[in-house]
């Protein structure tokens, strides 16, 4: 979760059509949830709601090799009624344009797995 | 090659909808080769997941390493996958991303094999273990750019 609080762009996982599709995403943590935007009319929100759905983020550091990720699964779910997530979520989510009024995604941390990956030494058992 | 939902106004680049620019096949197989971590997004037993993996190209082909048995291996085997690379700019907004579907197998052609360890891919957790090489045969490939909001 702290490492979850770090970043603002992830990429959620969703099975569409039966094949397996991944896209970049704006999020925020709002009350212990991840919660996206997205557009009324899109791939996006018709395939997100109510699917189970994966969403990941990580932070790598290429030259140091090393870095982490985590991923939450869980069914997405439509914040109905809710314009606003407040004024520091509006900054992050904010400049994601599109026509229409944006629906906002929610995505439960049911499932929360993540890894750390630190540089490799050859041959070595951790 | 999937065309953008509309063409945006008259403009040197191609924008979708939503006024991200639409980026041709060739600037996504440049970025593609250009990055050395992506996501490979696939769904086992019915649940979708995404992990990341250092990766490089084959040709047209993403190849990266796993380990005998991994979860990952049994997972993507002759299924189909989606692959995802991007880079973001947080303080100015812009950014860029990169979406691949396929198909992956793992590459068991000796040849191959030799050919892929020459590559700059340098697994980051037990090298020991990551013995085995799966490559995505690209079917698909999408990417789009975000420049400023306004």
């Amino acid at each position: 979760m702290d490492l979850l609080r770090t970043r603002s762009i992830g990429r959620v996982g969703l099975s569409a059509r039966s094949l397996p599709v991944v896209l970049p995403v704006r999020y925020v943590l709002w009350d212990d949830m991840v919660v996206l935007r997205a557009a009324p009319t899109t791939t996006m929100a018709d395939s997100v709601i109510d699917a189970v759905v994966a969403f990941e983020t990580d932070h790598f550091d290429e030259t140091a090799g090393q870095g982490w990720s985590v991923m939450v699964q869980g069914q997405a779910r439509e914040l109905e009624g809710v314009r606003s997530l407040g004024p520091e979520a509006e900054s992050v989510l904010g400049s994601w344009r599109g026509p229409g009024e944006a629906r906002h995604v929610s995505i439960p941390m049911t499932v929360v797995s993540g890894r750390r990956l630190l540089p490799a030494v050859e041959g070595a058992s951790r | 090659m999937t065309a953008p939902h509309d063409a945006g106004p008259s403009d040197d680049a191609v924008t979708d909808w939503s006024g991200l620019e639409v980026l041709g096949v060739d600037e996504c197989r440049r970025l593609l080769a250009a990055s050395a971590v992506g996501r490979v997004a696939f769904v086992h037993d019915g649940s979708p997941s995404i992990l990341p993996v250092n990766f490089a190209m084959d040709g047209a082909a993403i190849v990266f390493r796993t380990g005998v048995g991994s979860k990952l291996a049994a997972a993507v085997l002759r299924r189909p996958v989606g692959f995802e690379v991007d880079s973001w700019n947080r303080w100015n907004h812009t950014g860029w991303s990169v979406v691949a579907t396929g198909v992956a197998d793992e590459v068991v052609d000796p040849d191959d094999v030799a050919r892929l360890a020459e590559l700059p891919v340098r697994p980051w957790t037990r090298p020991d273990l990551r013995s085995h090489w799966v490559r995505i045969t690209v079917e698909e490939l999408t990417g789009r750019r975000i420049r400023n909001a306004p």
